[in-house]
């Protein structure tokens, strides 16, 4: 019996070693948190394998450094330490940078809580290239899907460096705020996580990326990147009038606004909600009909006139005009999708497929951006409902002058 | 050391109806969108599923209304009634094989998920190894604890659950679920053995139906628990579909374990759901892999009766480790999942046939 007890003893004993924490067990100062990635070409362009040279720069927080009260931000006394670190390498793939970069900092690269990615125009410019780098931050386990991904313009490396003197410390985070802050505006897209870069890319339709510019020491995210589906390869982009015409389309969102003149005054009208209806008519096969219909509602915001806007027959015109406005917008909007780029990225598609599968799988889509270009020779009608709701506060603030 | 007797080994029916719906939901559920996805098209997949459960619940209901004619009466010893004991032994094993290999089976997958998720230094084999040796503890203790834990468990895996599904409605997207019914026949065809052996280890009636005393209107209830599986694995499926679309959901190894760490608390107050997702799912697991482990004991111990208990659980648990850790990667285990699941369907249904035949023959009563 005692014996038997001792051996008990010494067992639970050396259970301790399994229950005492894991192999896995990681303060959480040795940690580099990874906050943000930028991937970019590198100098060279070809590898002697022939892959191309890529550049990465991974933003790591440095926490020693991130000033929390502003004091000491101001007077200097602190430190003049950045609170993060950005580390580039170069190499062939992502991963042999990302690897080859822990020997450049002390902490060891967690990649947990990463939240935007941006890859640079030259990158997605290449065939291929775009879903290439961006599998390892889909395949990885340790990544999540809710990254934000965005399409630069420059060198994206350059907007992990950006200090947008608004209190946020982090490049990284900043860019990540913007990107949440923006929804009300018509001109930037919705963000798009990697988790739906991986559906865009595993499908067939095309699909559209924010796009961020730069200026000195501002950034701004809107427009938008434009890819093929087919072959997942960039096509061009969509400037920020363009993004809030596909907004108006893809999104039934609220928020933003545009401007219209009547009777050369200028005025301003916000969308209050918009719903937007996409439909495709076969019936003529090599020329479809392609409907796209808005109900438009708003309010006036601003207005340089000193008319009186609490009018009848006034609001109807402008009604109009706004209707107006809107119309040549969606239409150029398509009119650049079909012409310029030939990608679909509108949802024409998703009807069709949505409506007559088989034939959609058949016939229609290896002819509708590829082969026949089904999409690009479709005609367009577009047909917008406006209707102001409400007139801001006031009815004038000025006297009339006329 | 001495170990413990319970003086009575019987369960009520209670348990036996919670322990089935805590067998089925298990880490098949993991994986099983993926497989479903890949043969249909968007949202279509909830068909197979549904007629797989439906026939699957059948089979149940069959099950239990036999083994509930010899309520009392332990499997191995009506089987030798019904068909001669040699035979009557042989299918006994058959059914401790089956159940080691889901232990087997449950012990590797929870390792393998565990490993990619959480611990990426610690190795398989050690991960699989502590499992296993909980397993093992409440496995040489009382049938019925084992049971009854069900009952504390089942609750907890099933709210949090609920609670992923609802966390992901954020990302869901309707668009993701059209076109509907436009799968093939032969898409369907391809998915349903997928949908009916994503509900393994129903095999359990067999054993635990003689555990308890008095039986009433097994089937009717068997039916209704059966639900609850079905449910669970008919909203997972399409909160995947919804949230990933087909083509994510059938290229995603562990589409549920992508869907819980999509899910986070508004406003930042728990960025990583999956960690309180991974706990409650270990319970789930665990459950499951002791109910397997049980059964097989049960089987060998009522060949071996003079055997005692605890001897056996130690002759089993090094097998069904090794048998765990020999698949070399994670397609082999997905290769080896469908092969037992494949088995534990027809080996079931074969079984019960075969027994009802000869009842028929031997002119016993219609179940009732």
């Amino acid at each position: 019996m005692a014996r038997k007890r001792k051996w008990a003893m010494v067992l639970c004993c050396l259970c301790l070693f399994f229950a005492g924490g894991c192999w896995d067990a990681k303060n959480i100062e040795d940690r580099g948190f990874i906050i943000g990635s930028a991937i970019d070409l590198g100098d060279k362009e070809k590898t002697a394998h022939g892959n191309y040279v890529l550049s990465l720069t991974n933003q790591l927080v440095v926490p020693e450094g991130y000033n929390t009260s502003q004091q000491e931000s101001s007077s200097g006394s602190g430190s003049s330490q950045k609170a993060y670190k950005n580390i580039t390498g170069t190499g062939s793939s992502v991963f042999e940078i990302a690897d080859h970069m822990d020997t450049q900092t002390s902490k060891e690269p967690y990649f947990e809580h990463i939240k935007v990615l941006l890859v640079s125009e030259d990158v997605v410019k290449y065939k291929q290239l775009f879903a290439s780098v961006t599998d390892i931050f889909v395949r990885d386990p340790d990544m999540r899907r809710g990254i934000k991904v965005v399409v630069t313009k420059g060198r994206a490396k350059n907007y992990l460096d950006i200090n947008g003197n608004e209190g946020e410390q982090l490049p990284a985070l900043y860019i990540n705020q913007i990107m949440e802050n923006t929804l009300e505006s018509k001109q930037t897209l919705q963000p798009v996580r990697l988790g739906k870069v991986h559906q865009f890319l595993l499908g067939s339709t095309s699909f559209a990326l924010p796009y961020a510019s730069m200026t000195k020491n501002s950034i701004d995210i809107s427009g938008a990147a434009v890819f093929h589906g087919f072959n997942n390869t960039y096509v061009g982009d969509l400037n920020p009038n363009e993004t809030k015409g596909l907004n108006l389309i893809k999104e039934n969102a609220q928020g933003g606004g545009m401007e219209f003149t009547i009777s050369g005054r200028l005025m301003s009208f916000e969308f209050k909600n918009s719903n937007s209806k996409v439909r495709v008519d076969t019936s003529n096969p090599d020329k479809m009909n392609m409907d796209v219909e808005l109900d438009v509602e708003g309010r006036i915001d601003e207005m340089y006139g000193d008319k009186q806007l609490l009018n009848e027959s006034y609001i109807a015109a402008m009604e109009k005009h706004v209707q107006r406005k809107i119309k040549e917008l969606v239409e150029h909007t398509i009119n650049k999708g079909q012409k310029e780029l030939n990608a679909d990225i509108f949802g024409f598609g998703t009807y069709l497929k949505n409506h007559d599968y088989k034939k959609w799988k058949k016939e229609i889509q290896p002819n509708w951006e590829q082969g026949k270009k089904l999409f690009a020779n479709g005609r367009v009608n577009v047909s917008v409902k406006a209707t102001l709701r409400t007139f801001g506060s006031t009815d004038r603030t000025k006297i009339r002058h006329d | 050391m001495r170990a413990f007797e319970y003086s009575d080994e019987t369960i009520s029916q209670k348990e036996l109806l919670i322990a089935l719906p805590s067998m089925l939901v298990a880490t098949g559920i993991l994986t099983l969108p993926k497989g479903i996805a890949a043969h249909t098209i968007s949202s279509d997949g909830w068909i197979p599923l549904l007629v797989g459960g439906l026939i699957v619940m059948g089979i149940a209901v069959c099950m239990a209304k036999f083994a509930a004619q010899f309520a009392g009466e332990p499997f191995f010893s009506y089987a030798c009634r019904l068909v001669t004991k040699p035979i009557a032994c042989l299918f006994t094993i058959g059914f401790g094989v089956i159940a080691m290999a889901i232990a087997a089976l449950e012990i590797r997958q929870i390792a393998d998920i565990s490993k990619n998720y959480i611990f990426s230094r610690t190795p398989v084999e050690v991960i699989g190894l502590s499992f296993l040796l909980v397993i093992v503890y409440a496995v040489s203790g009382s049938r019925a604890g084992i049971l009854r834990l069900n009952i504390l468990f089942f609750p907890i895996t099933l709210f949090i659950f609920i609670f992923l599904l609802l966390l992901d409605i954020k990302w869901f997207e309707l668009g993701n679920l059209m076109p509907v019914f436009q799968t093939d026949f032969k898409g369907y065809v391809k998915a349903i053995p997928t949908g009916i052996t994503s509900y393994l280890g129903y095999g359990i009636i067999w054993f635990y139906v003689s555990l308890i005393q008095k039986p009433k209107k097994i089937g009717r209830k068997v039916a209704a628990v059966m639900c609850i599986p079905i449910g669970v694995y008919l909203s997972v499926y399409i909160v995947c579909i919804g949230v990933f679309g087909n083509s994510v959901t059938s290229n995603l190894i562990y589409p549920v374990v992508e869907l819980a760490k999509e899910a986070e608390l508004p406003g930042g107050i728990l960025e990583r759901f999956e960690s309180i997702f991974f706990v409650v799912w270990v319970m789930a697991i665990f459950n499951t892999t002791a109910m397997a482990l049980d059964v097989a004991v049960f089987a060998f111990n009522s060949l071996f009766q003079h055997v005692k208990k605890p001897h056996i659980v130690f002759i089993l648990a090094p097998i069904i480790f090794i048998t765990s850790m020999t698949p070399p990667n994670t397609e082999s285990v997905r290769i080896y999942a469908d092969t037992v699941s494949y088995i534990a369907f027809s080996f079931s249904l074969f079984t019960l046939l075969v027994f009802a035949t000869v009842w028929k023959i031997r002119g016993g009563k219609p179940d009732g």
